[in-house]
C-alpha cells in the first residue's frame, strides 16, 4: 500500500482550542485592534495564550497575531476574549497614521535640512 | 402286608405267640370234630361195655374206653389244630414270599432307576466338565483379548493426548506463523491411528482455511480502514485550510465538520489497529504533550467536558505520538461515556523519572471490581497475546479497551485503573521515558525561558515561571516601553544577550550544546519531508534573523506574515520557531 505523505502539521484541532464556543459571540475584536499583554504568562496556561501574551509584550494587531499563530481570526477572537476577561491583555483601537507620524514641524525641519544638503 | 413283611424279615420268632395264644381258639374252632370223635368213641365204649357183662370188666372197659375216647378226641383236636396252623403258616409263608418277591422287584426297580440316574448324573457331570473347560478357555481368550484391547486403548489414548497436547497446538502455531497447510502437515509428527491421522488432517485443513479467512478478513478491514484514514486525513487538512481561508460566518460550521471528521478518523484508526494495521498518521517530530492531549480530546464526542491540566515541556516522540493520542482518546471517551454529562473529565500530566504520567479522572460511578479487573486485563501488556496476534476480550460493541491494549503493548505504555478521588474512575497512563522527549521543535510554552533552565529536566513553564521570570522580566517592560518601530538600537542592548537564546528554543540543535547537554534530550536530525524544501528544523541553524524568507507562507496569511517577519527581524526574534508549526500541515 502506498503510504501518504507523513504529517507535519499539528494534531491540534481548532475547536479544541476554543472548547466549542462560538466565534460569533466575540465580536469585540476588530482585525486592526491592537493587543497589549499584561505581564508574563502563568504556568499551566494553554500554549496559545502563552504565545499571545509573549507576542503582545508590545502592541500587536489582531490580524498580525492571527497570521503569526496561524489561527483563524474567529478562533483567535475567542482566545483573546478569554484573556481579556482574565485581564491578561488590553485591547486598543488602532492608532491612526497621524499619531504614528512625528510632529509636522519636525518633519518640516528634516525637509529643510535635506534641501540644504 | 408291610408290617408282616417287615416282621418276618426282622425276626421269625414273634410269629409264634399268636399261634400259641390262638391255641384255645383253635381248639374251640376244631372242637366239633374231636368232640364228635370223642362222642363216637364214647358211644363205642358204651356199646363195648354193654357187651361185656362183668361188672368189674365193665367198669374197667368203660374207664379205658372213656380214657381212650378222650385221648382220641384230644389227638384229633390236636391234629386238626396242627393242620390248621400248618395251613396258616403255609399261607403266611406264601404271602411272605409274595411280599419278598414284590420287595425284590421293587428293589430291582429301584436299583435300575438308581443306576439310570447315576448314568444320567455322570453324563451331566461330564457335560458340565466339558462346558466348564470350554468356559475356561473362552475366559482365557477373552482376558487376553481384553488385555490387548486395553493396551491398544492406552496407546490410542496416548496418541490422542499427544495429538491434543502437542501436535495440534504446534499446528496452530505454525499456521499462525503463516505456513501453508501442506507444509505444516508434512512436518508434524503423524499419529499411528488411522482415525487420529484423519482427524489431524481435517483439523489442520480447517485451521488453514479459517486462518486464511481470518487473514483475508483482516486484510480487507485493514485496507478499508487505511482508505478511510487517508480520506479523513485529507478531509482534515482541507477543513483546516478552509477554516483559515473563510471568514467567521462559516467557521463554526467548519469546526463542527472538523470535529466529525476527527471522530471518523479515530474510528478508522481503531479498525486499523484491530486489524493489525497502524494508526493513520505519522508525525515526524516530537509532539508536545499539550498537543497530544488536545489531539486526543479532539477525537471524542464530548470534548467540551474535558479539562486539560498540563504544564511542562515534555513531548512524545513522533513515531509514538499518534498511538499515545489514540490511547488517550479512547480512555477520555470512556471517561466521558461513563460519567454524567454534567460532570467534567480532568486530565493531568505529571513528569517523573519513570516517564510522563497522564491521569484521566472522571466523576462518574466507580467501576465495580470485576469491571476494573477486566479493564486491567484488556489493557495489560501481555507479550504472548501480542505475539499471537490475538484480540483478547474483544466484544462486539466495546472495542475501545482492546484497541488501548494493543497500542499499549506496541508502545510499552503502562495503564492502570483505580478509583478516582473525584468519585469515579481514574486511569493512569505511564508513557515510558524512551517515548518522552522535550518539545524542542514544537512551540514549547516555556521556550523563551528555557535556556537558563535547561540544566533541569523539568524546565517547563511551571518551574521556570517562578525561577526565571525575575531575570528577564525587568528587561521586558523596558523593552516594551521603547519598542517603537524605530527602536532597534537600544533594544539590542538586552537583545544581544537574548540572541543566543533565540536560536535555542526554536531548535533542538542548540540545546545539546547548552549546559543542558547532559539531560536526555534527543536530537532529532533535520528531516526533509515530502513536498517541502528545507525542513523547518534547519531554521535553527540560520544565523540570520531574516530567515522568514525561507518559509513559504501558504495562501491568505501572506501579508500579515511578512509584516510580522519584519517585526521579528527588528527585535531579533526567530519567528520560525513560533510559526512554522501551525502552517506545516498543508
Amino acid at each position: 500500500m502506498i503510504r501518504r505523505p507523513v504529517d507535519s502539521g499539528s494534531p491540534d484541532r481548532f475547536y479544541t482550542l476554543i472548547g466549542g464556543r462560538s466565534s460569533t459571540a466575540t465580536k469585540g475584536f476588530d482585525l486592526a485592534t491592537v493587543i497589549t499583554a499584561h505581564g508574563e504568562p502563568l504556568p499551566g496556561m494553554p500554549s496559545e495564550h502563552v504565545r499571545i501574551l509573549r507576542m503582545c509584550r508590545r502592541p500587536v494587531a489582531v490580524l498580525e497575531l492571527a497570521s503569526r499563530l496561524a489561527l483563524p481570526v474567529g478562533v483567535l477572537r475567542v482566545l483573546l476574549a478569554d484573556l481579556l476577561s482574565a485581564q491578561r491583555i488590553t485591547a486598543h483601537a488602532p492608532t491612526t497614521a497621524a499619531e504614528l507620524l512625528p510632529p509636522s514641524d519636525m518633519l518640516r525641519k528634516v525637509l529643510r535640512a535635506l534641501h540644504n544638503l | 402286608m408291610g408290617y408282616r413283611l417287615m416282621s418276618t424279615q426282622g425276626s421269625p420268632l414273634p410269629f409264634q405267640p399268636p399261634r400259641r395264644s390262638g391255641g384255645l381258639r383253635a381248639v374251640a374252632r376244631a372242637a366239633p370234630i374231636p368232640l364228635a370223635v370223642t362222642v363216637a368213641a364214647a358211644v363205642a365204649c358204651a356199646a363195648a361195655v354193654r357187651r361185656v357183662s362183668g361188672h368189674q370188666d365193665r367198669l374197667l372197659v368203660a374207664a379205658a374206653g372213656g380214657l381212650a375216647a378222650v385221648l382220641l378226641g384230644t389227638v384229633a383236636a390236636l391234629a386238626a389244630s396242627r393242620r390248621r396252623a400248618l395251613r396258616q403258616v403255609r399261607s403266611e409263608a406264601a404271602e411272605l414270599r409274595e411280599d419278598t418277591a414284590r420287595t425284590l422287584a421293587l428293589h430291582a426297580e429301584a436299583t435300575r432307576q438308581a443306576a439310570a440316574e447315576l448314568d444320567a448324573a455322570r453324563r451331566s457331570a461330564r457335560e458340565a466338565e466339558v462346558r466348564r473347560r470350554a468356559w475356561a478357555e473362552t475366559e482365557t481368550s477373552l482376558r487376553a483379548a481384553l488385555r490387548a484391547q486395553t493396551a491398544r486403548a492406552a496407546e490410542l489414548e496416548d496418541e490422542a493426548a499427544q495429538l491434543a497436547e502437542a501436535t495440534i497446538p504446534l499446528a496452530v502455531e505454525r499456521m499462525r506463523e503463516g505456513e501453508s497447510t501442506g507444509t505444516v502437515l508434512a512436518e508434524l509428527p503423524r499419529p499411528a491411528g488411522q482415525v487420529l491421522r484423519k482427524l489431524l488432517d481435517v483439523t489442520v485443513r480447517e485451521l488453514g482455511s479459517s486462518e486464511r479467512n481470518r487473514a483475508a478478513g483482516m486484510a480487507a478491514c485493514a485496507s478499508a480502514a487505511a482508505r478511510v484514514q487517508a480520506l479523513t486525513t485529507t478531509m482534515l487538512a482541507d477543513l483546516r485550510e478552509l477554516e483559515q481561508r473563510h471568514d467567521e460566518s462559516v467557521l463554526d460550521d467548519l469546526l463542527r465538520l472538523d470535529h466529525c471528521a476527527a471522530q471518523t478518523g479515530r474510528l478508522a484508526d481503531s479498525v486499523a489497529v484491530l486489524s493489525g494495521s497502524r494508526s493513520g498518521r505519522r508525525w515526524t517530530r516530537p509532539i508536545a504533550m499539550e498537543s497530544v492531549l488536545r489531539g486526543a480530546m479532539g477525537r471524542i464526542h464530548a470534548y467540551r467536558r474535558v479539562r486539560l491540566h498540563t504544564t511542562g515541556g515534555a513531548a512524545v516522540a513522533g513515531h509514538a505520538a499518534e498511538g499515545v493520542m489514540h490511547v488517550l482518546a479512547e480512555l477520555m471517551d470512556n471517561a466521558c461515556n461513563f460519567s454524567p454529562p454534567s460532570e467534567e473529565v480532568h486530565v493531568y500530566v505529571q513528569e517523573s523519572h519513570s516517564g510522563v504520567v497522564v491521569t484521566i479522572e472522571d466523576a462518574g460511578h466507580a467501576m465495580p471490581e470485576a469491571d476494573l479487573t477486566r479493564a486491567e486485563r484488556l489493557v495489560a501488556g501481555d507479550p504472548s497475546e501480542a505475539a499471537a496476534d490475538l484480540l483478547p476480550g474483544l466484544s462486539g460493541t466495546r472495542i475501545g479497551l482492546t484497541v488501548v491494549g494493543r497500542l499499549a503493548r506496541k508502545h510499552g505504555l503502562r495503564i492502570s485503573f483505580r478509583p478516582s478521588s473525584r468519585g469515579g474512575t481514574g486511569v493512569v497512563v505511564l508513557i515510558p521515558p524512551k517515548l518522552v522527549t522535550r518539545a524542542a521543535v514544537e512551540y514549547a510554552p516555556g521556550s523563551y525561558t528555557t535556556p537558563p533552565a535547561v540544566g533541569g529536566r523539568y524546565a517547563g513553564p511551571a518551574d521556570t515561571g517562578a525561577g526565571y521570570d525575575g531575570f528577564p522580566e525587568p528587561a521586558r517592560p523596558e523593552e516594551i516601553g521603547h519598542a517603537g518601530p524605530a527602536d532597534t538600537g537600544p533594544g539590542h542592548g538586552p537583545g544581544s544577550g537574548v540572541r543566543p537564546r533565540t536560536a535555542g528554543p526554536g531548535t533542538t540543535p542548540g540545546d545539546p550544546a547548552s549546559p543542558g547537554a547532559g539531560t536526555p534530550v534527543p536530537v532529532p536530525l533535520p528531516r526533509r519531508t515530502r513536498g517541502r524544501g528545507i525542513p523547518d528544523t534547519l531554521s535553527g541553524y540560520d544565523p540570520s534573523p531574516g530567515a522568514p524568507a525561507r518559509e513559504v507562507p501558504p495562501g491568505g496569511a501572506d501579508a500579515g506574515d511578512r509584516f510580522g517577519a519584519f517585526r521579528d527581524a527588528a527585535t531579533g526574534r526567530d519567528r520560525g520557531s513560533a510559526d512554522s508549526e501551525g502552517e506545516g500541515g498543508r
